[in-house]
């Protein structure tokens, strides 16, 4: 009993390590292990875009993933414009290099508890400045990061999880990112003037795009050819 | 009626330089489609190469029979007012040069008819040549280069159309083309009864339509909401009109929409307006006119 | 009733009076001979009975009706060839025939078409487009496309003009037939009295837009008749002299200081005495040409250049 009650703390102690007390490095550990799971995947789902310069419908796109951070999305369909940077939309190349992962306490997302953890790549030019995760300690699943580059200034992710969470995979991600200009002179494009009042040259918020994509199935480590990411 | 509009008919289709326009328009869409056939993507990264660095663009998929339909309409309909000219501006001018029209016009119809019936054939000129470039332009591209979701690159704003929402877009855009070009051939027509000579019309309809053109283009501020809205050439490119879409609230474009269909309906009024005086002051001025050819 | 009845008809344009005070009449069965100089006004008046061109003033009747209120009517009894015979050159004879035809109002068979062709000697080139014809074809073919609808009164500007001998004597031949056979009224304008004398019933003499004379060509050119000028001071009160005498009738032309008769050669002497007896004072009384050499003087010069250089 004496024996017992001495453990009663130990255990306790345990458990609170267990949630306060892991490092930020061991937590990331934790985290990619559990991506890990996927070897790869075929994922089908509708992409919206909102960038300020492009008009599309929604579109049925096709997702193709495989490691270590191999990333497609495709409209086998039809053309959909999808923004370069949306590699970033696999965690597995969030994750990637080496970096130091700072603690950064604690946050609530969505009535979550999350712990934020700063990862301050190692290599010297790298092109990722910074990059600030948002876990759900208790699922081990990362509902939001932030990515700041050298070049490509700031992108987000928010993932929300449901029925594959066990593989740590998204039923919706949104991303977004920084646009560029567009602009094509008229001479070239010989548009229809419908007299209609213009809106006004994009602001720094137009610079924004946003994609979403809510997916509907994924075909978990079935294989997948190289050859659909070229 | 009938009876004259065939007369006329059989006039134009029996006149070599009708042939002109036809195989004018053949050659350059088939000039368009081997150029786009083996070096499409030069032609895509120059529209959409600002974007290369920022959009994964599938060359393959953006080079279908929808987008070169576009494509070719936008290079052509700036140039096919010549060959409407050609035609149009020679229906009176072209009779009184030959000596034919003091023939006509002896005739027991009222010139009123006469006029009617050519300014009716030039119309159906227009439609057929139309016709001519939509089983060119859009079948026989759909036939080369299949169909995909189409790429329209307007001024500062990208439009992609699913393809199963650009067919129904594609004959209004023909039907409005036909109302623009029948503009042309209205102001063919009306030039034409000043001269004895087919020259003098289709060169004058070629300058006015040069002219309003590069006004209509013209990025000065001072004309855009004085001159502008009275050119009928500003209004003959409302036929894209049919390829912008509405959007929602967060940007995402709604399939079968049209961004501003009353615009594009205004710029057919002013059209059909323009037609109606053209032809109106032809037929008014003709009536009065002394034939001395 | 007369076919064509025209009124003081005047025609300016701009400030060049083409046609002035126009009147007279044309008969049915009548060959009606137009004849003035190049410029004259004969073009102008044809067009304007053509409702090719719209008249200043005057009115113009034919068959009876209003030109201008029943222009469709009275068009459908026409047929014209005006100046050259333009047809559509890239069209075949019997194709052109076909088109004016409809545009008459007609349906005609391929058999009426080609009988039609046939007439003027085109039937084994009716197939052959027009810029293939020589002149005389043409002129032949306008011709056959002015008759296709079978009309009463023809029209034929200045017809031989660019023919050579053989197409000018087929010409005459054939308004001949028409006027006799087929007992139609034509009207036929020439710079050329030669050619219009020989077929014409009555004619129009007209000079810088004014009638100089009309009445049949017998009349008109009797060898027996001259034209005699009156100098006179006061041209009105002769003329109210000679009102109701026998002289009124030969009188041709008034103007400001003389009047023109046209008398017998004998009668000269006897018309000096009469006016002096109706007390119209003489200044001159002067025998001029006959009508005939008063005309070959105005157009005489232009003969061989007419002929060629059109």
């Amino acid at each position: 009993m004496k024996h017992a009650l001495l453990f009663i703390p130990l255990i306790f102690t345990a458990l609170v390590s267990q949630a306060q007390a892991v490092t930020p490095e061991q937590l990331i550990e934790k985290v990619k292990l559990k991506l890990e799971q996927v070897n790869n995947y075929k994922a089908t789902g509708e992409m919206k875009t909102n960038i300020s310069f492009l008009k599309a419908p929604n579109s049925q796109v096709t997702v193709y993933f495989k490691k270590p951070d191999k990333l497609k999305i495709k409209n086998e369909k039809g053309i959909s414009l999808v923004p370069k940077g949306t590699v970033s939309i696999s965690l597995n190349t969030v994750l990637k290099g080496n970096y130091q992962a700072l603690d950064a306490g604690t946050s609530t997302l969505s009535g979550i508890t999350v712990r934020v953890i700063k990862l301050l790549p190692t290599e010297e030019n790298s092109e990722v400045v910074l990059s600030t995760l948002y876990i759900d300690v208790a699922r081990l699943l990362v509902l939001q990061a932030k990515t700041t580059t050298r070049e490509n200034g700031t992108h987000e992710l928010q993932l929300m999880y449901n029925k594959y969470a066990t593989y740590a995979l998204p039923d919706k991600v949104i991303f977004t990112f920084n646009t560029s200009e567009y602009k094509l002179p008229k001479g070239v494009t010989f548009d229809y003037d419908d007299g209609s009042e213009k809106k006004k040259p994009a602001g720094k918020q137009d610079q924004r795009g946003k994609i979403e994509i809510t997916y509907s199935t994924y075909e978990i480590n079935k294989g997948i050819s190289d050859a659909v990411f070229n | 009626m009938w009876q004259l509009l065939q007369i006329e008919l059989f006039k134009i289709f029996r006149k070599p330089r009708t042939y002109i326009s036809f195989g004018a328009i053949a050659a350059m869409v088939l000039i368009i489609q081997v150029a786009l056939k083996f070096d499409g993507r030069s032609y895509i990264e120059f529209v959409l190469g600002s974007l290369k660095d920022s959009l994964e663009i599938p060359f393959d998929n953006i080079l279908n029979g929808f987008f070169i339909c576009f494509v070719i309409l936008n290079l052509l309909l700036i140039h096919i007012p010549l060959l409407i000219a050609l035609v149009a501006g020679d229906l009176v001018a072209g009779e009184a040069n030959m000596g034919t029209l003091r023939l006509l016009a002896t005739k027991p119809i009222s010139r009123t008819q006469l006029m009617l019936a050519k300014f009716f054939a030039a119309t159906i000129y227009t439609a057929m040549l139309l016709l001519w470039m939509a089983l060119l332009a859009l079948a026989l591209s759909i036939y080369l280069f299949d169909t995909n979701d189409i790429i329209v690159a307007r001024n500062d704003v990208i439009e992609v159309i699913k393809k199963d929402d650009v067919l129904w877009r594609y004959i209004a855009a023909f039907g409005y083309a036909t109302v623009a070009l029948t503009t042309v051939a209205a102001l063919a027509f009306l030039l034409s009864i000043f001269a004895d000579n087919s020259i003098g019309p289709i060169v004058a309809t070629i300058s006015i339509v040069i002219v309003f053109t590069i006004l209509s283009e013209m990025q000065i501020p001072l004309y855009d909401r004085t001159v502008k809205p009275y050119l009928f050439t500003s209004h003959m490119l409302a036929w894209k009109g049919f390829f912008y879409l509405k959007t929602d609230g967060e940007g995402t474009s709604i399939p079968g929409s049209i961004e501003n269909l009353p615009a594009v309906l205004k710029s057919m009024a002013v059209l059909l307006s323009y037609i109606v005086l053209f032809v109106g002051a032809a037929i008014s001025i003709f009536k009065r006119k002394d034939i001395l050819s | 009733m007369p076919v064509v009845s025209i009124k003081n008809l005047n025609k300016t344009f701009k400030d060049f009076k083409a046609v002035s005070d126009l009147s007279f009449t044309v008969e049915e069965a009548d060959v009606y001979g137009f004849l003035g100089q190049n410029g004259a006004g004969k073009s102008t008046t044809i067009r304007m009975l053509l409702t090719l061109i719209a008249p200043t003033s005057g009115t113009m009747e034919l068959f009876g009706m209003n030109l201008r209120q029943h222009r469709r009517e009275i068009l459908q009894q026409v047929g014209a060839v005006i100046e050259r015979p333009d047809l559509y050159k890239y069209l075949s004879g019997y194709e052109n025939l076909a088109l004016f035809g409809k545009m008459s109002g007609l349906r005609l068979t391929k058999n009426q078409l080609m009988d039609q062709l046939e007439v003027v000697g085109l039937a084994d080139r009716a197939a052959s487009k027009v810029k293939t014809y020589s002149q005389g074809m043409k002129q032949r073919l306008g011709i056959a496309v002015a008759l296709v609808h079978n009309p009463r009164l023809i029209i034929l500007d200045e017809p031989t003009n660019g023919l050579d001998p053989q197409g000018i004597a087929d010409i005459r031949n054939l308004i001949l037939h028409l006027s006799r056979q087929l007992k139609k009224t034509v009207i036929v304008s020439s710079h050329l009295l030669s050619e219009i004398e020989q077929v014409a019933t009555r004619m129009l003499i007209i000079d810088k837009g004014k009638k100089m004379a009309e009445g049949s060509v017998t009349e008109l050119f009797d060898p027996a008749k001259t034209i005699v000028k009156l100098s006179t001071d006061d041209v009105s009160a002769a003329l109210s002299r000679l009102k109701d005498c026998k002289w009124e009738s030969a009188i041709t032309k008034t103007s400001g200081t003389s009047i023109t008769f046209q008398v017998h050669k004998e009668q000269v002497a006897l018309l000096n005495k009469e006016l002096v007896a109706l007390n119209i004072p003489v200044l001159g009384l002067q025998p001029g040409n006959s009508l005939e050499e008063y005309f070959l003087s105005l157009t005489g010069n232009n003969q061989h250049v007419a002929t060629f250089t059109n």
